[in-house]
């Protein structure tokens, strides 16, 4: 039960901490901007109208049209439903797949768990964007399989940083006592270690978010994300480089929109870790 | 709190070095170039859009290939160059006269005797002989050279300065591929001694030699002071203007007009057409749209697939297709709409009437209830037994083909069609075109003949993406490429293109336009009959 009082002494120091409260309040803004897309944008997100092409922002379209005439702010804040999802997905398909593999693989330990690092090894060698496109293209292009790849691409750092915290605790004096006493080994993981680890997770959960927007964004501008005429946010920025020189805004504002998103979701995992204590931890997770 | 701040930053970069990218990719690429432009005044630099993936004419088939080797090669003979008309003329080139047997299976060439190659070599009947040999072989590979030799049998050294080549059956487009740069002569010696390297070592006989090819990166050919034997379509005879020309790539459309605009190079391809526009408002540079014959762009129909096999649905398709709205809005009216499988570049190609190609989205719907499909659900688009009237669009990224299908969708969702849009890469596309794995896809080639019909519709064809097997349509292409007359090939190739359309087989958008980009420092610059190939002899920089 100790960990649970040091809940609220953790949102007292976040509380206090201005990346968290400037990271918060962006984040909560876009989600909400985001769910609220049918209230704060007028236009339809995908409906051509090829006679309002380019037009600049201005009071009928904030952030001025594109080249079939569509809405930019529309776009975007519809848009926004698209790449949050999609990288919560993402982030939720490394984290869960890779905290249980490496809880497993540092609590079995011996053959089992060379085995797996091993497979980790070989997945890291690849960077992990350069593993998403790998994934990617075998499934076909497409926002899920976007999601699914950098998921599964994320999934095996994950894997060895849970692993690193678990073996940290693996062999603690209270752990050889539950053993001893005859707790099962579920029980031991879920009860005993798995809170050991959590902190680690919810810190790293938050940046993998990040990451896996970015990677997300990457892909949709590779044009193997998010097909037309979906108005995912990396998949814009692809459709206005060519028009730069004519009319910037198609490009900055979904490019504004990630920057900001991904610029909150970082300050609020720093935040976290600092709150936490955790920054001699931060070993393995020093790439996106 | 030093990493924290390096993780916060990091998503700043990310998005710094996606902008980069974008914005100056071509940029780094060119800073390094500057170091030898020593002889500048007389180099000139000319900016290719893609980076081919082999260069060596006999073997690869690119366009961006004959940009650079068009001038390095001569051809037994040369289009003339002008309307699609006059372009039917064949004048000599490598070959100063020839004669065409009774029965269309023999074509006697007789050699210019004062040629040599660049490195000396004697051209002959016998490099005539090398050259088409290395070509019809297996193990070049050739991608596009032996396919425009036709029904080729063999060639035939009659005397040092005699050459024949004999046929399987008459063949009209001979000449054409004969004057195309994919059969340029190339030095005998020069081929034995470098083998699958030739690439980097090409040798030839025309105005400008080839210097030095690092791909990804550039292509320098230096004039050829001996070369004394031009054809006529050349505005002077005697070595070329220009001392040297240095090719670079350019394949991020989005960088192309500004790089040129900061001097980079003096010509551009395919500009983007908005790009075009703001540029024909700087008075140091012109835009010199060059149309190119052979298919019009548009959206091939697999006629296999349901519901493209009901010829109703894909008319009803056709006639709910607004190519003026899309060509005005994406192409700034630079690409005129095409209404037929070929563009109007092309020798032979007709203007459909109304009957068979129009913009009449009542007709599109009248077509679709006849066809049994109606909105039952009212979600907007039509079904039939249950099944929503979706079709799968395979796009690839050249030609603004994402832009111009997100239109088509909005177009065909007016009548009631839903359109899926799937953006491959090239190698995919061609896998799922192999496998049938589509309703519509995009097809574009270029050619000066209109037997290029033959390859993309006629049933027995690998490319005939339609998947159509009309006997009508296979004996017209069958019976226009044995015939020698042009107006009789005319007239069956106005059949063919009807049925065509008479079938639906495409969705025509618009003809291919290649926007050059041209500095005004540039003189001279015309392009050949195929509309991709500079003719760089005549070119002057000042």
């Amino acid at each position: 039960m100790e960990p649970r009082r040091c809940w609220p002494r953790v949102w007292c120091v976040l509380r206090a901490d201005s990346r968290f409260r400037a990271g918060g309040c962006v984040l909560c803004l876009i989600i909400f901007v985001a769910a609220a897309a049918p209230f704060v944008a007028f236009h339809s997100p995908t409906a051509a109208t090829p006679a309002r092409q380019f037009l600049p922002p201005g009071i009928e379209h904030p952030a001025g049209t594109d080249l079939l005439g569509r809405d930019v702010w529309s776009r975007v804040v519809w848009g926004g439903r698209l790449s949050l999802a999609a990288g919560a997905v993402a982030a939720a398909l490394t984290v869960l797949p890779g905290s249980l593999l490496g809880l497993f693989s540092g609590y079995v330990g011996g053959r089992v768990d060379s085995f797996l690092m091993r497979v980790v090894d070989m997945a890291l060698a690849f960077p992990t964007l350069l593993l998403a496109l790998t994934i990617v293209s075998v499934l076909g292009p497409g926002l899920t399989s976007a999601a699914l790849a950098v998921g599964c691409a994320g999934a095996p750092r994950f894997t060895r940083i849970v692993r690193a915290a678990t073996l940290s605790v693996r062999y603690a004096p209270f752990i050889e006592a539950a053993r001893t006493i005859g707790c099962p080994p579920g029980r031991i993981l879920l009860r005993h270690i798995a809170p050991f680890v959590l902190d680690t997770v919810i810190v790293l959960a938050s940046l993998e978010l990040g990451y896996a927007l970015l990677n997300i964004g990457a892909l949709s501008f590779l044009g193997l994300g998010a097909q037309p005429p979906a108005p995912e946010w990396g998949l814009m920025l692809t459709e206005g480089r060519a028009y730069l020189g004519v009319a910037p805004w198609i490009t900055a504002v979904p490019g504004c929109a990630i920057t900001l998103t991904v610029l909150a979701v970082n300050l609020l995992g720093d935040a976290l870790r600092d709150a936490l204590g955790l920054q001699a931890r931060d070993q393995g997770n020093g790439e996106g | 709190m030093r990493r924290t701040r390096g993780l916060t930053l990091l998503a700043l970069l990310a998005f710094t070095l996606i902008v980069r990218f974008v914005m100056h990719a071509e940029v780094v690429d060119v800073a390094s170039a500057d170091a030898p432009l020593s002889r500048q005044e007389a180099t000139l630099l000319y900016g290719l859009t893609l980076s081919p993936s082999g260069i060596d004419p006999h073997v690869n088939a690119s366009s961006e290939l004959g940009i650079p080797l068009r001038s390095v090669y001569d051809t037994l003979v040369y289009r003339a160059t002008g309307s699609p008309e006059a372009s039917q003329q064949f004048v000599p080139g490598l070959a100063e006269s020839w004669e065409i047997s009774e029965d269309g299976l023999t074509y006697t060439f007789h050699l210019r005797r004062d040629v040599k190659f660049h490195d000396g070599t004697p051209f002959n009947a016998a490099a005539v002989q090398a050259n088409l040999q290395r070509i019809v072989d297996p193990a070049t590979r050739s991608q596009k050279a032996v396919f425009l030799l036709g029904p080729f049998r063999s060639v035939e050294t009659i005397d040092e300065y005699t050459v024949a080549i004999h046929l399987f059956s008459p063949y009209a487009p001979l000449l054409d591929g004969l004057s195309q740069v994919y059969l340029g002569m190339a030095s005998p010696q020069a081929l034995t001694r470098w083998g699958v390297d030739y690439q980097f070592h090409q040798v030839g006989t025309g105005p400008f030699r080839f210097e030095e090819y690092v791909p990804n990166d550039h292509l320098t050919i230096v004039r050829n002071d001996e070369y004394a034997w031009g054809p006529s379509i050349h505005d002077h005879q005697g070595p070329a203007h220009l001392e040297r020309v240095v090719f670079r790539f350019f394949t991020d459309p989005a960088g192309r007009s500004l790089a040129l605009q900061a001097g980079d190079v003096h010509v551009m391809g395919e500009i983007p057409p908005l790009d075009a526009a703001r540029l024909q408002e700087d008075e140091h540079f012109t835009v010199v749209p060059v149309p190119i014959p052979g298919q019009s762009l548009g959206l091939i129909l697999n006629t296999q697939r349901p519901p493209l096999d009901d010829v109703r649905v894909r008319r009803a398709l056709l006639f709910a297709t607004n190519r003026e709205e899309i060509v005005q809005a994406i192409f700034g009216g630079f690409s005129p709409p095409a209404t037929g499988p070929l563009s109007s570049a092309t020798f032979g190609h007709i203007e459909m009437p109304d009957t068979l190609v129009r913009f009449d989205p009542a007709e599109a719907a009248q077509l679709l209830e006849e066809a049994g499909y109606t909105d039952t659900d009212g979600d907007g688009v039509r079904d039939r037994n249950g099944q929503p009237l979706l079709l799968d669009a395979v796009l690839m990224t050249w030609g603004s083909l994402p832009e111009v299908a997100q239109l088509l969708q909005a177009q065909w969702m007016t009548v009631g069609v839903q359109l899926r849009l799937r953006t491959l890469t090239y190698p995919a596309a061609l896998e799922a075109a192999r496998a049938g794995d589509y309703h519509l896809i995009p097809q574009n080639y270029a050619g000066s003949d209109p037997d290029l019909l033959h390859t993309y519709y006629h049933s027995n064809s690998t490319f005939n993406w339609t998947r159509a097997t009309d006997v009508v349509l296979d004996d017209l292409l069958e019976r226009a490429r044995e015939l020698g007359d042009p107006a009789a090939r005319a007239e069956l190739y106005a059949q063919a293109q009807k049925r065509i359309m008479e079938l639906v087989l495409l969705i025509p958008i618009r003809d291919p336009v290649n926007l050059n980009g041209v500095s005004t420092r540039v003189q001279g610059l015309r392009f050949d009959a195929q509309g991709w190939f500079p003719i760089l002899h005549d070119v002057r920089l000042q």
